[in-house]
């Protein structure tokens, strides 16, 4: 009898799914003749990079005692099954019987995730409040000057001209300097 | 160099640990540069190895 670790990555489309693909995984583990010592339910987890066009994965952690040969038989299994994204089966000297570092990390970054869209939601909402705020000084301004707006375009137009003066005369100067040369 | 923390026992979920021996691009560490000793070094990188196909960790920050 040896000690084994499968860790499965399993498609996030089967969440709603996720209790009878277990239950069946447990049964048919236990029908290969595989103890289980331990299992660590991780759950959704953003992948770091995506597998078959999914971003996010579904892990679970077995800690499995059992013989060599009924290894090929779950490594058959495993190869064909669908629902899966990746697995991996390891050999290891002795069982933690505890939970791994990653169901505190995955906890750790679900709060993040959802600190985050709090934050957004309240700074979506700052923003919204602000535009609106906004779009009434622009009315109120509109309504007290829409005078002086036209005299400064007038002023603009006037200066955008004079400025069109001094470059001709550069110019002109700049081709007689050649033809004397 | 800097000081990294690096327990007793460690595998390829403590991602915060193997976190410090990759850069910026997803690269591991040299030994060399990392400053720990060839063992630890060795289990190191098959951990970082093993979390990458687990997509726990990046190949590269080249992913779509």
């Amino acid at each position: 009898m040896n000690n084994y670790e499968l860790t499965l990555i399993v498609k996030q489309d089967l969440e709603s799914r996720f209790d009878i693909f277990k239950e069946s995984f447990d049964k048919s583990l236990s029908e290969m003749g595989f103890q289980i010592a331990h299992v660590e339910n991780i759950g959704k987890r953003f992948l770091a990079y995506p597998i078959q066009k999914n971003n996010k994965g579904l892990y679970i952690i077995y800690q499995l005692i059992g013989s060599p040969s009924s290894v090929s038989d779950l490594e058959n299994k495993l190869k064909y099954d669908n629902s899966l994204l990746r697995y991996l089966l390891q050999r290891v000297d002795s069982h933690s019987l505890s939970n791994s570092f990653l169901t505190q990390d995955t906890v750790e970054a679900n709060k993040r995730a959802e600190a985050k869209l709090a934050n957004k939601a309240k700074q979506d909402a700052l923003e919204a409040q602000a535009k609106k705020s906004a779009v009434r000084d622009d009315a109120a301004d509109a309504f007290q000057s829409p005078k002086n707006d036209q005299s400064s375009t007038k002023d603009d137009l006037e200066e955008s001209a004079q400025f069109d003066e001094i470059d001709n005369d550069e110019e002109h100067s700049s081709q007689e300097t050649e033809k004397e040369d | 160099m800097k000081s990294v923390k690096l327990p007793k026992k460690f595998n390829h979920t403590n991602l915060d640990v193997l976190k410090q021996f990759i850069t910026e691009t997803g690269k591991i560490i040299p030994g060399r540069v990392s400053g720990v000793t060839a063992a630890q070094q060795r289990k190191i990188t098959q951990s970082i190895k093993v979390a990458r196909f687990l997509a726990l960790l990046p190949y590269t920050d080249q992913h779509k």
